[in-house]
């Protein structure tokens, strides 16, 4: 199972010298701040940072790219507490009870809930990653794209059908938002719905809808409020009610084990990563709580869940990495390219040949964890100053900001336009309680959804029959269907106990 | 009398019924209809492109999946009336507002003007007159603020990340 001159070599490798660790705080912040930007992302930041890691040793670019990483794999969690503004896609279901805490004034709370819970989350994944990662190389290979298609699916349903409010909306939201994600170039290679737009043959801008649906949407609202928290004695800056909240993440050591777990399951399944492993973990929370109503108002618990969840899901997709020489997501692709950059392939004969190696990048990435705690209460004490600004001050700052992220991200003005449309279509959806966050599960999962589809049918000649040759896919399908039904079903052993009471 | 106290809304008209009268939602119906008449369009475009069945394999059953939806939908926006000329089960919605219509509009008018005005100018001046919107009136720290964030942004922009973003000023 280990691999012990091999471990010790990879310990030596980081202990030897002071110098790679040089670049490990800097890399952090650089994550953060990019992470908490809105429109520039941690993946961005990573891609930003990958051509300065040239100039380094293999082993330091690693460090400096994924320190990148990790912070920025936090960072997004900032704005989508404070300002309902999601920096990553991975940060969706933080905002659900986020931005609800800080409105009630728990904004310090819920920053530092996140950061342990995401710290805490990023040390389990390596510490598993390190106990499986043979184990993972080769269960990774066992999921296809029927697996692929339901885990999808999964992630769509569990959050379009577990919201409060109507379920026919949350579904039709989750359908809308597919619908669209299939927007563009098909799997035959015919182009839909692209209205003659050259920027829409890959389809909808998704981090510019994304933007506009999740938060230039909620932002209209706000136009009505002078402040994010109104009552003035609860909007204060506190690093010691940070901190607090940091430590208060072990009154929910369930919700964090359970984040956690899922995250690195997910993340190891590559294409599908942080974007649904917090909403998998979220949905499973509030399905799993006592108090299922209370998620969306600003339950600590939906934090913790997101949080651990997104950034385990990191280790987990470093493991396909490592392991296969996929990358999970856009944080992993770069950091592929930093490996073609240093003429080094991943994949299995990067493990066996450079063991020692992946054994560094293992425990440097833990004590990055560790190294986040002190660095992100101090980012977020800086960070969460934004709640004594004036609303009228803040609303046309983020919409400058998202306008020119959304810029940056299409190169051309299909990002603001798309922004504009999402945002009107976003103010829309909550105005008549549609899912916006569904929506959006949707639009981002909609051309992978249609791609496993059109394999699984490849593949199984669309003998449905198939799947039952497939346990890990039936259970998957079970977890779905269990997902849609059991709202409906509680609620009907609730009116039946009412009835009979 | 503000929205949330009328018995119904504007949007909310009568219509009998088997001598019961009934609510109608009309935004909520109007809402649902106008995404699924997008995704009917979005069908037939797909279809007229290929009939194949790896092209249209998601987007029928996902169509037919919301064109279900869309009838739970609207029949949840048709509720009795009560006695008193409430219908409960409707939602009372606040009016939208000049404010948030502004700001839509101001937003609509900032993107069109990027290639004309750049992102700095035409950020400043869009900050401007947000903040007029807003109900901002100290009118130095308007403008200070506003030419601050847009020069910052077009510095950012064009020395720090290098972007073609359009810029008037640097």
């Amino acid at each position: 199972m280990f691999d012990f001159s091999a471990i010790a070599a990879g310990f030596e490798l980081l202990t030897s010298s002071w110098e790679p660790w040089l670049v490990v705080i800097p890399g952090l912040i650089i994550g953060l701040v990019g992470g908490a930007l809105p429109g520039i992302s941690g993946t961005m930041t990573m891609a930003l940072c990958l051509p300065f890691t040239l100039y380094m040793d293999f082993l330091p670019a690693m460090l400096f790219l994924t320190s990148v990483f990790s912070g920025g794999g936090f960072g997004g969690a900032v704005p989508a507490i404070l300002v309902n503004l999601p920096g990553t896609t991975s940060s969706v279901s933080t905002a659900f009870d986020g931005f609800p805490m800080a409105r009630q004034g728990k904004h310090n709370e819920a920053l530092g809930l996140g950061l342990s819970a995401s710290c805490f989350a990023d040390a389990f994944g390596y510490v598993l990653l390190f106990l499986l990662i043979n184990a993972a190389a080769s269960a990774v290979l066992a999921l296809g794209p029927i697996e692929l298609f339901v885990v999808a699916l999964w992630g769509l349903t569990m959050i379009a059908a577990l919201r409060s409010g109507s379920m026919a909306k949350g579904l039709a939201s989750g359908a809308f938002g597919l619908l669209l994600g299939t927007i563009g170039i098909g799997p035959t290679g015919v182009m839909r719905s692209t209205l003659g737009v050259g920027s829409m043959v890959e389809g909808v801008p998704e981090i510019a809808a994304m933007m506009g649906l999740l938060a230039t949407g909620s932002l209209f609202l706000l136009a009505r409020s002078s402040f994010i928290v109104e009552d003035v004695d609860k909007r204060q800056v506190s690093i010691n009610r940070a901190f607090w909240g940091a430590v208060d993440v072990f009154r929910y050591p369930g919700t964090l084990i359970r984040g956690s777990f899922i995250g690195v399951i997910i993340g190891i399944i590559p294409g599908v990563g942080s974007s649904v492993a917090n909403l998998i973990a979220y949905g499973l929370t509030k399905q799993s709580a006592r108090d299922p109503d209370s998620f969306g108002a600003g339950n600590p618990h939906g934090v913790v869940a997101s949080e651990s969840a997104n950034s385990s899901s990191e280790s987990g997709a470093m493991a396909t990495l490592l392991a296969l020489g996929i990358p999970g997501g856009g944080g992993t692709a770069v950091l592929l390219a930093a490996f073609a950059m240093h003429n080094i392939t991943g994949g299995p004969r990067f493990i066996s040949d450079h063991k020692e190696i992946v054994y560094a990048i293992i425990f440097s990435n833990f004590a990055q964890a560790l190294l986040m705690l002190p660095i992100g209460l101090v980012f977020i004490w800086a960070a969460s100053a934004i709640v004594r600004v004036r609303l009228s001050y803040l609303i046309p700052s983020v919409l400058m900001l998202s306008v020119a992220g959304t810029y940056l991200m299409s190169d051309g003005m299909a990002g603001p336009i798309t922004l504009l449309a999402f945002s009107v279509l976003g103010f829309l959806f909550i105005r008549f309680d549609y899912s916006a966050p569904a929506a959006v599960v949707g639009l981002l999962l909609g051309s992978m959804v249609e791609g496993e589809l059109v394999r699984s049918y490849q593949i199984t000649g669309g003998e449905l029959s198939r799947v039952l040759d497939r346990p890990i896919a039936l259970v998957m399908i079970a977890a779905l269907v269990a997902s849609l039904v059991m709202r409906p079903f509680l609620a009907w052993v609730r009116s039946r106990r009412q009835t009979t009471a | 009398m503000s929205e949330q106290t009328r018995p119904w809304l504007p949007t909310q008209p009568a219509m009998v019924i088997g001598g019961q009268r009934y609510r109608i939602d009309l935004g909520d119906i109007a809402m649902a209809t106008a995404m699924l008449a997008f995704l009917w369009w979005h069908l037939y475009v797909t279809l007229s492109a290929s009939t194949r069945l790896h092209n249209v394999m998601l987007i029928v059953p996902a169509t037919c999946f919301f064109a279900i939806l869309w009838m739970l939908i609207v029949g949840a926006a048709v509720a009795r009336e009560e006695p008193n000329g409430k219908a409960p089960d409707l939602v009372a919605r606040a009016p939208i507002g000049a404010r948030i219509i502004g700001l839509m509009a101001l937003l609509g008018v900032f993107i069109a003007a990027i290639p004309i005005a750049g992102l700095d100018l035409g950020g400043a001046i869009f900050t401007i007159a947000c903040l007029l919107l807003l109900g901002e009136r100290n009118l130095i720290s308007m403008v200070l603020y506003s030419i601050g964030l847009g020069a910052f942004l077009g510095y950012v922009l064009r020395h720090g990340l290098s972007s073609q973003i359009p810029l008037i000023f640097f």
